[in-house]
């Protein structure tokens, strides 16, 4: 299972060498090292480490291997290959309770990454885009039963991708 | 032959074989048209029509018979194709549909060009063909002058053909292309196309999806092996696209599309968010179709959906086809 780990390090020979030790005792066998200097406080850089790992169960154990050596750990987590989708409503969203539309559509376990909308005048109909990500396709297609469910109490227009 | 109808699509049949003359002697067929229909009257010769004079001259030609109808005459008429042309109506199909079931149950082959009779009487049509041991085809109702038919029937034989997506209507296509390249309104885009002559005074065929629709159930039927009727597709216009949902759709790289799907548990035209690198997204009047298949994959065709000369191409690869299959090529 690919991991993604973000750490401190600093901005000193032999640094990284220390942190990637633990990774590889735990078998985990590195991908990609990323050094975020651009990010950099102080003496210290944001280094994000990303890995492979069999047993996903020795990411507490690596964690805590760092934490030990005074490395800050700020994320260690598996990674998730995300799937998006866009959906547009047309009709009058504010008007028919739009937090009501959006609370519906988290409901459904997406994450609401973006909304933007296009409003005119009051009495005119607006457009609001939703960018939509979920963990399956299935999810994503889940939601969209559900927003083409509100739009058609709502009579809004639902688009998606 | 007899042609049946001879308006736009008609005389560029009548057009091309003209043209064609050369190629299609090359090829071994010498097409005798022995009767062309028209509303008022037909021009008829059993020896065989000069088509080119017939096109010159119109009603003044030697062999026009003012009043001679199709419905009367083709079941005596001795030929062996009978290309129907006459304009769509899928409100009872007619008089395309009297004229196919006259040509089948008078041992003709037929070739038609007609959305009508196909969408309304799919099964009784390939029925009686079946038992009558004729052969109908009609390329030219879906796509204009995509081969599609040809194609899934011909070189994709062995795949097993599991979903169909495509823009089957030129005219909306150019009004969603309009909306997205000049950022108008769809009533202003609309306009446009109507005063290019590519949208009728009554647009509501094409921009609520009906037209569409019709060719995507003659797709559903012809490819899949569907049994569906027009009532079976879910459909919803492009009317209530506003310039604004194909700018927000365009950030994140989409353009709005009217798009048509068939596959086994469902059939719709709608508006859809296609990707701007997808081989969907196909601009003007252009029209697209792509086969999902379990060998092949997609294979997408785009060309022409309309025109009447783009049109005759479809009709006549459905004549030389009849031709080989009688020759026994």
């Amino acid at each position: 299972m690919r991991m993604i780990l973000e750490i401190e390090l600093l901005d000193e020979p032999g640094q990284l060498v220390k942190a990637l030790e633990p990774i590889s005792s735990y078998g985990g066998n590195i991908r990609e090292i990323t050094h975020l200097r651009d990010r950099k406080r102080g003496n210290s850089i944001p280094v994000i480490i990303t890995f492979d790992l069999e047993d996903k169960d020795k990411l507490e154990s690596i964690t805590q291997a760092l934490k030990r050596q005074d490395i800050p750990v700020i994320r260690a987590e598996p990674v998730r290959s995300m799937f998006g989708k866009t959906v547009i409503l047309v009709g009058h969203v504010f008007a028919t309770n739009i937090k009501d539309t959006i609370d519906r559509i988290l409901e459904t376990q997406v994450i609401v990454k973006e909304v933007t909308a296009r409003i005119k005048r009051p009495e005119e109909v607006s457009t609001v885009k939703f960018r939509i990500e979920a963990e399956t396709e299935e999810k994503l297609e889940e939601t969209v039963k559900t927003i083409r469910k509100v739009g058609e109490e709502k009579n809004l227009f639902v688009v998606w991708s | 032959m007899a042609l049946v109808g001879f308006g736009n699509v008609g005389k560029a049949v009548a057009r091309v074989i003209v043209e064609k003359r050369d190629l299609l002697q090359k090829i071994g067929f010498e097409p005798v048209v022995v009767a062309v229909f028209e509303k008022n009257g037909s021009w008829i010769d059993e020896n065989g029509l000069n088509l080119q004079e017939i096109l010159q001259k119109g009603e003044s030609s030697p062999a026009w018979v003012e009043g001679a109808s199709a419905k009367e005459h083709i079941p005596e008429m001795d030929c062996d194709i009978v290309v129907e042309m006459t304009v769509t109506n899928i409100k009872d199909g007619e008089p395309g549909l009297t004229h196919i079931r006259e040509a089948l149950k008078s041992d003709k082959d037929v070739v038609t060009s007609n959305k009508g009779p196909l969408v309304l009487a799919f099964p009784e049509l390939m029925d009686m063909a079946e038992k009558k041991g004729r052969i109908l085809l009609y390329e030219a109702t879906v796509g204009g002058a995509i081969p599609v038919f040809h194609v899934a029937r011909e070189a994709l034989l062995i795949n097993r053909i599991t979903a169909i997506t495509g823009i089957l209507n030129g005219t909306s296509n150019y009004i969603l292309t309009k909306m997205t390249e000049e950022k108008v309104s769809f009533n202003a885009a609309l306009r446009e196309a109507q005063e290019k002559g590519y949208a009728e005074a009554d647009p509501t065929y094409d921009v609520e999806g009906i037209d569409a629709a019709s060719k995507l159930v003659i797709l559903a039927n012809g490819i899949l092996g569907l049994r569906k009727k027009l009532s079976d597709v879910q459909i919803e216009g492009i009317t209530r696209i506003t310039p604004e949902m194909v700018e927000l759709a365009m950030e994140d790289g989409y353009l709005v599309k009217h798009i048509g799907y068939v596959d086994r548990d469902r059939v719709e035209v709608m508006p859809r968010l296609i990707p701007r690198s997808s081989p969907l997204a196909v601009g003007g009047t252009l029209n697209v179709i792509s086969l999902r298949t379990d060998v092949a994959e997609e294979i997408t065709l785009i060309g022409r959906g309309a025109g009447p000369r783009e049109t005759s191409s479809a009709i006549l690869g459905d004549i030389l086809h009849i031709h080989r299959v009688r020759e026994g090529y």
